[in-house]
């Protein structure tokens, strides 16, 4: 049996189980209808236009926090529920870390391609590139969920998850925001397609070199937080 | 309910399993207070060991170590299987383990054919519809078996993870922590069934239990916490 279809299988068994029960699916949505709510009741009430840097704070503040919300569960609810001991005896940690990213980033992916647009609208921002906005969404989004997945795992045998979660994968996640910020604000900001490209290569370059780092760290750490035996 | 029924290897391999296992001085802390004495045992072909004691002896805690969920504080552990080399590391052992026990639950939001093939899948052995139906049979699920968990009983659940433990049936070792729970009297009968069953393939079998039912089922005991 490959390492690719043990993942395989729990990325399946992910989306399956997320599908029948929308733990994580409901808080995400929830949270990311409700901000965009309420920046669009702000707007609304203020009559205000806002710029391309607010646009892209806010952008990440959402799939930052949207994240927090979701996909914290990932590990969590494995051992509340106590399934944890059946995927210990059956699946290699790094093909269970896998999946589980692969779920969570598509789930983040997903969401930030449908939270953007409204967003955007909202605010009345147009795109200058969009293949850089899109670069800039995936690959961020990969970092947070790569970021979020292993910090799950990590706070998963805590007492104090919920806190903990937050409280570890931010500071990590700081390089990854302030590239994706950045780089977001240069694909909405500067006036024609080249000149929003070359401003925001550099943020592209950061962002995959950070996903890059995250995805390898974590498949040569998760062994240690996953079993103890 | 479906019928039970007899429960045999599903595999060619569960033919024969001589094993054997050898556990020297195991013992297990938690910050200053000590659930595992030196546990020092050896058990070989097809022997039944029976791990009793009062509650907080270290029975369940003892039976994840060997298990290799669990790693002891000091101590060593070695399963022999046969054509391999002494397995020693909890990885190795993890492998090769049935295990069912209290605190192993499985995933209620998928039926029981769903999990056994969703852990059979990543365990690199896959099963196809008919082995499913096979293996859920064999703990008397047949009827049941595509119904999530959530609507099973505490007896049925019980039964889909004894049939998580047996998989294909040819487990070298065998670790049942408190198997009869919540189990009626046929449910009692397969646990006998499934421990005679790995007597006769030559594999071993270690009950953590204090139910006299399965501690008569043992060749022999080790007693925890006397």
């Amino acid at each position: 049996m490959s390492w690719a279809r043990e993942a395989g299988a729990v990325f399946a068994k992910e989306v399956r189980s997320e599908w029948r029960t929308r733990v994580a699916l409901s808080s995400v949505a929830l949270f990311a209808v409700g901000a965009l709510t309420l920046i669009g009741l702000s707007l609304y009430v203020g009559q205000g236009q806002t710029g391309p840097q607010t646009a892209a704070a806010l952008l990440w503040v959402l799939v930052f926090f949207t994240a927090a919300t979701g996909l914290g569960r990932a590990y969590v609810l494995e051992e509340e529920r106590g399934t944890a001991l059946a995927l210990r005896l059956t699946a290699r940690a790094t093909a269970v870390w896998a999946g589980k990213f692969a779920a969570n980033g598509l789930l983040l992916l997903a969401l930030a391609a449908l939270s953007a647009p409204v967003l955007l609208s909202l605010l009345k921002v147009n795109a200058a590139n969009l293949v850089l906005l899109a670069c800039v969404l995936t690959l961020g989004c990969v970092g947070i969920a790569a970021v979020f997945t292993m910090t799950s795992a990590l706070v998963a045998q805590s007492s104090a998850k919920g806190g903990l979660l937050a409280a570890l994968s931010f500071p990590v996640l700081v390089p990854l925001l302030v590239a994706a910020v950045h780089g977001t604000n240069a694909a909405l900001g500067v006036g024609n397609e080249s000149g929003a490209f070359a401003a925001g290569a550099g943020d592209v370059q950061l962002l995959g070199s950070y996903a890059v780092v995250a995805v390898t760290a974590s498949l040569m750490l998760i062994d240690f937080v996953w079993n103890e035996g | 309910m479906g019928e039970m029924q007899p429960v045999s290897s599903d595999t060619a391999a569960g033919a024969e399993t001589r094993a054997s296992l050898r556990l020297e001085g195991v013992r297990r802390s938690f910050g200053a207070r000590r659930v595992l004495p030196g546990i020092t045992l050896e058990a070989s072909g097809g022997e039944v060991v029976a791990v009793v004691g009062p509650n907080g002896s270290g029975k369940s805690t003892l039976l994840k170590i060997v298990a290799g969920l669990m790693r002891p504080t000091r101590g060593k552990i070695v399963l022999t299987v046969p054509g391999a080399p002494p397995i020693e590391d909890a990885a190795g052992r993890r492998a090769r383990v049935g295990y069912a026990g209290p605190d192993l639950a499985l995933y209620p939001e998928l039926t029981g054919r769903e999990n056994l093939e969703f852990f059979a899948t990543v365990a690199g052995r896959p099963l196809s519809k008919q082995e499913s139906s096979k293996r859920l049979a064999a703990v008397g699920l047949g009827g049941r078996g595509d119904d999530p968990v959530s609507v099973y009983s505490s007896g049925m659940r019980q039964r889909l993870r004894l049939a998580f433990a047996r998989g294909g049936g040819d487990a070298p070792l065998l670790l049942l922590d408190e198997p009869s729970l919540a189990l009626d009297e046929r449910g009692v009968a397969l646990v006998a069934q499934m421990v005679a069953e790995q007597r006769e393939r030559g594999g071993l079998t270690l009950l953590a239990t204090n139910d006299p039912r399965e501690v008569a089922l043992g060749d022999r005991s080790v007693v925890l916490g006397a």
